[in-house]
């Protein structure tokens, strides 16, 4: 048994384990640079998200396999961290990085350096940093078989000799030098005896002398330009052409979002059609129940079934989608894609790093303001998580899908059309809204660019997919709950107080809901549409698609056996509603005015929570779900004030 | 005579000379490998004031206008 007792005076406020059996050690290194590949071959597939301890942001945890290790009776905690250029942050991502250091309540005994070797002398500096903190360092130096390849050398011994510290080459591809790695980092462990200082940040001039002094180094190294950067370059010439780039672009874009459809759409009618049976099958088996436990079968079937349903339904579009962005992601494309994009963004005072959360609002908004934490400046993040729920997240398309369908049955044509221009609308919404707001907001806090752009490389499966993975989970588990809690406040409000009348439209009818509708109903007139529908839109605001089953609900529609038959007789009911003084409910003009609500209305809690959460600003999130919504509410009565 | 890398042609073998202007622009410049005496190359300028591909040892780097401004080079 190797353990280590920790015995002296600790002068600094943290406290360390007595019996030290467990060591913590932290990744370091640049984006791009292998370290999450790393962090996969060191750790398999034992690893977690966990909440950095005292805050709510996350980062990657895991064990390092006992397999690598020679003594395995330890237990080696590593943590990767978000990429970073330095210990001084200029993103709150980066900030997360040195808060993994500089923890007060859970020391780090070693920090592993992951260094890209075709961009050793860039990172130089980074090591000199780290060396300054006194904690233990071993330096692993990846890409390795990229030089492999082409029979180029890297001379690591020359590093060790300056710096004297370990520096190992790993091969990330598959996963050469990991076992050797480990072994050294055990050689090195020993508990940290204090908390690192955090330095004040490098002036220019240490910079330069910096790099001043690794120029000799360097050439001892043999840094020249490899194959790999030439073909990253040709490829450029393509990527980034100005005309050939930008249709690429276009039609990447369109491919990504047209997959969508026709990848997600059977998955999708599979989940759903998984949820609309089992509602059934509880609801057949209920039939001869009476009283308290029908109402508990109804409660199972249409508060808790259809709840759980309308989350589930968007995991294949949502999954889909961001597998095909972090598949250009890891490619190196995206890079390119925020290089195109930075000018235009930039006039609406955005920054082309902007340009992947936007994207990833398209599937849904809580994971694309996750990813808003990679913006630099305050402003440019405020502005972009301000606009991206105008996005045309996936929630919206039931609800689209339904509205076109009553305007233009049949037509795929018009129905397309219209589908389309929603889409842009949003857009042009979001970037006019952006374009104003960042003419109010006045920050000093200057934004910048200065992006890398990493070499290009084939996508790797695994990390692609279990990225994927992670985020579609974060869509389930941060909008789920709230979702469900709503549906069933939804399906209570509907129900009661008269719960124990066994006809579904009388017991609607005398329910709460229909009495805060009817008291409503004044404000949802000038859109055009009555309580009914204004029932519907209040419900929408637990998750947008609620309002078609809401719809359904108060509309009388009985439950049908397929989907299409369902929308066809709901719409047919659409039709046949109407006021009291005999005038159609849903009309071409009023239709029109629900389109354009839900095109820009923030009708989801989830992501006002998530807003809430990295923004920490209670303002903020109020600001933008009573701004948004009251533009959306002007701009439907507007257009049906137009058209009626 | 030290030029404003904004100003310079494109493919021509450059070195940095100076660097100044916004204090965390040049200090991410810095992280990135930009310093006084290091070669430079611009690759490309993007169309209407976009972004420019600046390569500087083996990395490439898009930089704004204005964080191209804060660099000052001169032919090799």
């Amino acid at each position: 048994m190797d353990l280590k007792k920790e015995t002296t005076n600790d002068t600094s406020n943290r406290s360390i384990d007595i019996d030290k059996n467990t060591f913590r050690i932290v990744l370091i290194g640049s984006p791009n640079s292998g370290k999450t590949t790393l962090f996969n071959w060191l750790t398999g597939h034992q690893q977690k998200v966990v909440n950095y301890p005292g805050s709510t942001i996350e980062v990657a945890q895991g064990l390092v396999l006992k397999s690598l290790q020679n003594y395995p009776q330890r237990q080696i905690q590593i943590y990767d961290t978000p990429g970073t250029y330095s210990l001084f942050p200029k993103s709150p991502e980066e900030e997360i990085t040195q808060k993994t250091i500089f923890s007060n309540k859970d020391h780090v005994d070693q920090i592993l350096v992951v260094l890209d070797s075709t961009q050793l002398s860039r990172q130089l500096p980074l090591i000199a940093q780290l060396k300054e903190l006194h904690i233990n360092l071993v330096v692993a130096v990846t890409m390795y078989d990229l030089h492999v390849k082409e029979n180029s050398q890297v001379n690591v011994g020359e590093l060790e000799k300056e710096f004297k510290v370990p520096f190992l080459l790993v091969d990330g591809l598959l996963g050469g030098g990991v076992k050797e790695l480990v072994q050294t980092l055990e050689k090195n462990l020993s508990p940290a005896a204090k908390a690192p200082i955090l330095p004040k940040p490098w002036s220019n001039e240490r910079f330069d002398q910096e790099h001043n002094k690794n120029k000799n180094l360097i050439k001892k190294i043999s840094q020249q330009r490899l194959q790999v950067h030439a073909q990253t370059e040709s490829l450029d010439q393509v990527f980034l052409h100005p005309i050939l780039g930008s249709l690429i672009f276009f039609i990447f874009m369109t491919l990504l979002f047209s997959s969508i459809y026709w990848l997600a759409a059977p998955l999708m009618d599979f989940v759903d059609g998984s949820f609309s049976a089992s509602a059934e099958w509880v609801k057949i088996s209920s039939e001869s129940l009476s009283g308290f436990r029908l109402i508990l079968s109804e409660f199972i079937s249409d508060g808790i079934l259809v709840g759980l349903g309308s989350v589930l339904v968007f995991v294949p579009q949502i999954f889909i989608l961001f597998l095909g962005i972090t598949m250009l992601e890891d490619s190196g494309y995206l890079a390119r894609a925020a290089t195109l994009a930075d000018k235009p963004l930039s006039l609406i005072g955005l920054n082309g790093k902007a340009f992947v959360p936007l994207l990833s609002g398209f599937a849904c908004a809580v994971p694309a303001m996750m990813s808003a934490r990679a913006i630099n400046s305050r402003k440019e993040k405020w502005l972009a998580m301000m606009i991206i729920p105008l996005m045309t997240c996936s929630a919206r398309l039931p609800v689209y899908a339904l509205l076109i369908g009553f305007l233009f049955f049949e037509d795929a044509f018009m129905g397309g059309l219209v589908m389309a221009s929603l889409y842009i609308g949003a857009i042009l919404m979001a970037a006019l809204l952006a374009g104003i707001l960042s003419r109010i907001y006045k920050d000093k806090q200057t934004g910048f660019l200065a992006m890398e752009l990493p070499l290009y490389r084939r996508p790797r499966l695994f990390y692609v997919v279990k990225s994927s993975l992670l985020r579609t989970k974060s869509y389930i588990f941060k909008t789920g709950p709230v979702i469900l809690l709503l549906s069933i406040l939804i399906w209570v409000l509907s129900t009661f107080p008269n719960y124990q009348e066994k006809e579904a439209s009388l017991r609607f009818q005398s329910s709460y809901m229909t009495s805060i509708g009817q008291n409503l109903e004044p404000i949802f007139k000038p859109m055009g549409v009555d309580w009914r529908v204004g029932v519907g839109l209040l419900a929408a605001f637990a998750a947008r698609e609620v309002f078609v089953a809401s719809l359904a609900v108060v509309l009388n529609v009985a439950e049908e056996d397929d989907e299409e038959s369902m929308q066809t007789s709901l719409i047919n009911n659409m039709k046949n509603a109407t006021f009291a003084d005999g005038r159609a409910v849903f009309t071409t003009a009023s239709v029109m005015a629900l389109l354009v609500f839900f095109m820009i209305a923030l009708q989801c809690i989830s992501t006002s929570a998530v807003a809430f959460r990295e923004m920490g600003s209670h303002k903020f999130v109020w600001g933008q779900l009573i701004g948004l919504n009251i533009i959306a509410y002007i701009l439907s009565v507007f257009t049906y004030q137009i058209l009626a | 005579m030290a030029l404003n890398l904004s100003h310079v042609a494109v493919n021509c073998d450059l070195e940095i000379v100076t660097m100044n202007g916004d204090s965390t622009i040049v200090q991410r410049l810095k992280e990135l490998g930009f310093y006084p005496s290091a070669s430079i190359k611009i690759v490309r300028r993007m169309p209407f004031n976009g972004p420019s591909i600046v390569q500087v040892a083996t990395t490439t780097v898009a930089l704004r206008k204005v964080e191209a401004d804060c660099i000052q080079v001169k032919e090799k």
